[in-house]
């Protein structure tokens, strides 16, 4: 009989996920993701970098532009800056649905930008959903 | 017969509008016929590949009647107002601009009808349905639905206030994919706001759109 291992990769989404796992269980999560440990570290170390420095998190997340951006440029794509500032000054409170109107201007303006947040909204809530579980 | 043919055959696009934008004119039936000689491939090829580009099951399904009404109501907006759709075009010695002109008109009339028969789909399913009738479309088609269902909105909203944006976004999160309430107040940015204030927020941006 063999055995296959199934690779998977990890989203913007899922691994900041990850990193605010109270339970520390990363190395076990890790060890099903393979290829993406790298990404995950860097990601990691960007995410204390930002934690430790709130006016970078800050200018970050306040680039966000008003317009409507490029189909297949959209600022929201592959920008795992802008979701780790997005995800530290939101755990904080420092940005929230009430305050941030630049930010839900640009989404409402902007399809694309919409499309790559909901995402990560949906990714996030469901790896956060298998680690309270235990299925990751 | 067959030499007044052959007069509309030759004319120039500038007499051709002058023409077709005189009803007192002694060929401005002729010119019309001339007019849908020329132009009426293009416009029927134009709004068949928009509405294909929808890419909706149910609009799929119906495609020819749906190409018709438009066509018809591209060909109506020409007499409309006096033909000054016909009247407004400047560039007259210019038949390729006059197609780019033309072309401008199709796509907007196209993604009218399409919006609004898309929104009349939309009314009749429940939330479910509607979400998975929003998975069969294409991106583009997905763009400019949501920017047409935005100014729906913002249009719907008669009072100015500072939290209008943000309660068009909630809506939107809420319709426009398979996030509920929970998973939105899970998120630490829409917890200030409480399941039940969303819940309410987005029913009442519901009726907003029905009226």
């Amino acid at each position: 009989m063999s055995s296959s291992i199934i690779v998977h990769k990890l989203s913007i989404g899922k691994v900041l996920s990850i990193i605010q796992d109270d339970q520390n269980r990363e190395k076990n999560i890790l060890e099903n993701y393979p290829e993406s440990i790298h990404y995950y570290n860097s990601l990691k170390a960007r995410f204390n970098k930002f934690e430790n420095d709130p006016n970078l998190a800050n200018s970050i997340f306040n680039s966000i532009p008003k317009q409507c951006c490029q189909a297949n440029k959209s600022f929201l794509k592959d920008n795992d800056d802008f979701f780790i500032a997005y995800t530290i000054l939101s755990k904080k409170q420092d940005i929230h649905i009430n305050n941030a109107k630049q930010f839900i201007h640009h989404l409402n303006n902007c399809y694309w930008c919409f499309i790559e947040y909901n995402q990560f909204i949906n990714d996030e809530y469901f790896t956060n959903k298998e680690i309270e579980t235990g299925v990751l | 017969m067959d030499h007044k043919r052959q007069g509309t055959n030759d004319m120039t696009l500038g007499d051709l509008l002058d023409n077709c934008t005189n009803p007192n004119s002694p060929v401005w039936e002729k010119s019309w016929q001339e007019f849908l000689n020329r132009y009426q491939n293009f416009i029927y090829k134009l709004v068949l590949n928009r509405c294909k580009s929808w890419n909706l099951q149910r609009i799929q399904c119906q495609l020819q009647e749906e190409v018709d009404d438009i066509v018809f109501i591209i060909i109506r907006h020409f007499i409309k107002d006096d033909y000054r759709f016909l009247k407004q075009f400047q560039n007259r010695d210019n038949p390729q601009l006059f197609l780019l002109y033309l072309s401008t008109l199709i796509n907007r009339i196209t993604r009218r009808h399409l919006a609004v028969h898309f929104n009349k789909i939309l009314d009749n399913l429940d939330e479910d349905q509607t979400k998975d009738t929003l998975k069969e479309i294409s991106p583009e088609a997905g763009w400019e639905i949501y920017e047409e269902l935005i100014q729906t909105l913002r249009n719907s909203i008669i009072n100015k206030h500072p939290n209008n944006e943000r309660n068009i976004h909630l809506f939107l999160m809420y319709t426009w994919t398979d996030m509920s309430i929970d998973m939105l107040t899970h998120n630490d940015f829409y917890k200030p706001m409480g399941q039940n204030a969303i819940y309410t927020l987005i029913n009442r941006m519901r009726n907003k759109i029905k009226v």
